[in-house]
């Protein structure tokens, strides 16, 4: 790398000496000279050159200087953003008319210069937060850095608005935005620097910190908002649609509603805390197999048995969830802030949204029970689990207290779950279960025979089966309730309580003739064995026996009936 | 930096729980490259018997977030392997080391993807087990996905030779070896 560096810049200042050297020789006076080099293309170009060599030599003294080494991240990130940046940037100057003349490459290519900064300081925040480095050496190089790009970016800023007050809206309007842009990240990585640095520096974990930078997110993305906004609209009223901002803008409104999202979502899960979750006892404490908090794997102790603040300064108050999962309240605050949700078991931890989901829930399975394979999964899933587990530990002995005792955590919460979700679905789907058609048809008044969606296969066998024993229990024996005499129609009603005695239509009293009653019996009889069939595709597999069973009885009955009505 | 401190311990807890159990017939190993930092990882594993990628060795680099356990880390193999779900490049696309959240393609259940429920424990069991298994509904390596799809012996084959190259054996002395062993 510094061997090319070197060879590039040999190359460049022995071009650069060639030419201005050439160029004295040629003219005679140092007017003449300078006049030569600026108007031929071949010297321009190489004085140019010279320039970006300079640039690039006194970026990288700056560097070494401010940044010391670069961590193999930031290069790769820098040359990342340098494609995307130039691409970007040469994209928007295609929108204005201007001459691309000196100035405005200057200008250029001292905002890439900035940008550059801008880029390996918000890399070396995150380093400094990875890493905890909080040095002096770190301090101050990082104080430096800050400082002067607040300050170019305040001063060039001004600029640029300035010479637009005066001359109106050209291509250095981009440059002001630019400016605005890499002002409003310049300002938010002091204060990220200000909040690491007090974090860093006090020894003790901040807990409000999270929310802070919440609002510092917050803060500069509205800030990036406005000014594309304003950009935008100005662009578009004095040039035409800028094409390649629609991205920027859109991404950087996408990120702000995300951000007022999280807060609130943020503030409606841990503002009410101490009230929405109740901490642990000790007796429920005694009653884990492990006394572990999953998320950071340290033991949980109740408070009364821990007396003073705690070690780390964080509220380690064990607090548990609705449903009974056990955590560190901070623990907990840093993933409610991410998840609104049990890290262990996924309920929704938000009071009002847990029975919201509920209810929208049941609201589903009425229309269709669809969510009924995802539950088979997860109990496919569930029993997988531990079969996992013992394989596993089987063949890595890697199951130490901690590994076991979630496992079994993990999988009777799935078990719980499972539980709790089935009732739900058999309400569902007695819901579901509406007014067959047939029923309809048959003058069969409400048999609940249930409507086939091929979602609803995947029910319990047995489930269905007894749908089918039952529904073929209720045809037969209003079968002859149709034809035979209004006392056993009764008896039948009588007998099957759900069974509102059977409309008038087809009751002997209806003086139809026997033909029409035995084609219209004979109807019934080939709608029904259609719905069997229907219903027999489905449990082919579980009830043979009683398909055979029942149609022997219809046909039995049936044959009796026909032989009734001849009579 | 509350995070940090967290993860720290998390990942130190980790680290001595992996590094305290017999290491003799675990199917892989993990701990930090360097004891300073915490955050980069590295993990070999063991292809699983009766696999393709039986009698290979893998080594990936595991890199852990800030933010960790409440945000997954990332899981890359060194070299990179021939698998339907790991890329090109060696990155593992396994659904649990998935950010949680929910999937905008609502393609992944959020039951199946990153919680701190997980561990660098039970990720690596299950990319062992993906190994074993791929699964093909999502893969990240398409060419490779179809190829098992289609012609499952090719792809054997493939793997073993990939295993092979790794290994920087030629097949020969891995018989010998292994007649040697036994």
């Amino acid at each position: 790398m510094t061997l090319k560096l070197a060879l590039y810049g040999l190359i460049t200042i022995a071009s650069t000496i060639g030419v201005i050297s050439s160029a004295f020789r040629s003219y005679s006076n140092f007017y003449a000279v300078v006049v030569y080099l600026s108007n031929s293309n071949g010297a321009s170009l190489i004085l140019g050159n010279f320039a970006l060599f300079t640039g690039l030599c006194i970026g990288k003294v700056i560097q070494k200087v401010l940044f010391g080494e670069l961590r193999t991240l930031e290069i790769e990130h820098l040359y990342e953003r340098s494609w995307y940046g130039f691409t970007e940037m040469i994209l928007a100057m295609t929108m204005f008319r201007d001459d691309f003349d000196l100035f405005y490459g200057l200008m250029f290519g001292f905002l890439f210069f900035v940008k550059v900064f801008h880029w390996l300081c918000h890399d070396r925040m995150e380093y400094m937060v990875q890493y905890q480095n909080a040095s002096r050496l770190f301090v101050i190089r990082m104080s430096v850095v800050l400082a002067g790009l607040l300050l170019a970016d305040i001063s060039l800023l001004s600029v640029c608005i300035f010479d637009i007050y005066i001359n109106g809206v050209t291509m250095i309007i981009l440059f002001a935005s630019e400016y605005a842009i890499l002002l409003a990240d310049a300002v938010t990585s002091t204060v990220r620097f200000g909040v690491n640095l007090v974090d860093l520096r006090s020894g003790q974990a901040w807990e409000e910190k999270s929310l802070y930078l919440l609002y510092i997110d917050l803060f500069s993305d509205f800030w990036k908002l406005c000014i594309y906004t304003a950009f935008f609209g100005v662009m578009a009223a004095s040039f035409g649609l800028p094409l390649n901002l629609i991205r920027d803008l859109v991404i950087t409104a996408r990120s702000f509603t995300m951000r007022v999202k999280d807060l609130q979502r943020y503030k409606s899960a841990t503002q009410n805390m101490d009230r929405l979750y109740k901490a642990a006892t000790v007796a429920e404490l005694d009653a884990m197999s492990d006394r572990l908090c999953i998320i950071c794997r340290d033991d949980l102790v109740h408070a009364s048995q821990h007396p003073g603040p705690w070690p780390s300064g964080l509220d380690e108050t064990p607090k548990k969830l609705p449903c009974a999962h056990i955590f560190h309240r901070h623990c907990l605050k840093s993933w409610l802030e991410r998840q609104q949700t049990c890290p262990t078991c996924r309920t929704s931890v938000i009071p009002s949204a847990h029975t919201e989901t509920n209810e929208s829930r049941r609201g589903a399975t009425r229309e269709a029970p669809r969510p009924e394979p995802r539950r088979q999964d997860q109990q496919r899933e569930a029993a997988r689990d531990p079969s996992s587990e013992s394989r596993t530990s089987g063949a890595s002995t890697s199951a130490t207290p901690t590994g076991s005792g979630e496992a079994s955590a993990t999988t009777s919460s799935h078990a719980g779950r499972f539980s709790s979700s089935s009732t739900s679905r058999m309400s569902g789907t007695s819901a579901a279960m509406q007014q067959h058609p047939m029923s309809r048809l048959l003058h069969i008044p409400s048999v609940t025979l249930p409507i086939i969606r091929p979602e609803s296969r995947s029910l319990p066998s047995t489930y269905w089966r007894d749908m089918y024993r039952n529904a073929a229990r209720a045809t037969t024996s209003n079968i002859p309730s149709i034809v035979t005499s209004d006392v056993s129609t009764e008896a039948t009603t009588a007998e099957t309580v759900p069974l509102p005695p059977s409309p008038p239509a087809s009751t002997p009293q209806s003086g139809l003739s026997v033909d029409t009653r035995l084609s219209s019996l004979l109807d019934a009889q080939s709608n029904i064995n259609k719905a069997i069939e229907d219903l027999v595709d489905v449990v082919k597999d579980t009830n043979k026996r009683d398909r055979r069973s029942s149609d022997g009885d219809k046909t039995a009955t049936d044959a009796d009936t026909k032989r009734a009505r001849i009579d | 930096m509350a995070f940090h401190a967290t993860a720290t311990r998390r990942l130190m807890t980790e680290y001595k729980q992996l590094s305290t159990q017999s290491l003799d017939d675990s199917m892989f190993t993990a701990g930090p490259i360097n004891e300073q930092n915490l955050f980069e990882w590295e993990a070999l594993i063991q292809g699983p018997d009766d696999t393709p990628f039986e009698g290979g060795v893998f080594a990936a680099t595991l890199s852990f977030p800030k933010d960790y356990p409440l945000a997954p880390f990332k899981m890359k193999f060194t070299p990179p392997i021939f698998h339907p779900n790991v890329y090109e490049d060696g990155n593992v696309c396994i659904s649990i080391l998935h950010p949680p959240g929910d999937d905008p393609m609502m393609y992944e259940r959020s039951s199946e993807r990153w919680s701190p429920v997980q561990s660098v424990e039970k990720v690596l069991l299950s990319v062992i087990s993906m190994l074993a298994e791929p699964n093909i509904e999502s893969p990240a390596n398409i060419d490779c996905a179809k190829l098992f799809r289609i012609d499952r012996r090719a792809y054997d084959d493939k793997v073993k030779q990939s295993v092979i190259d790794l290994l920087g054996v030629d097949e020969a002395d891995l018989h010998d070896t292994s007649t040697a062993d036994k």
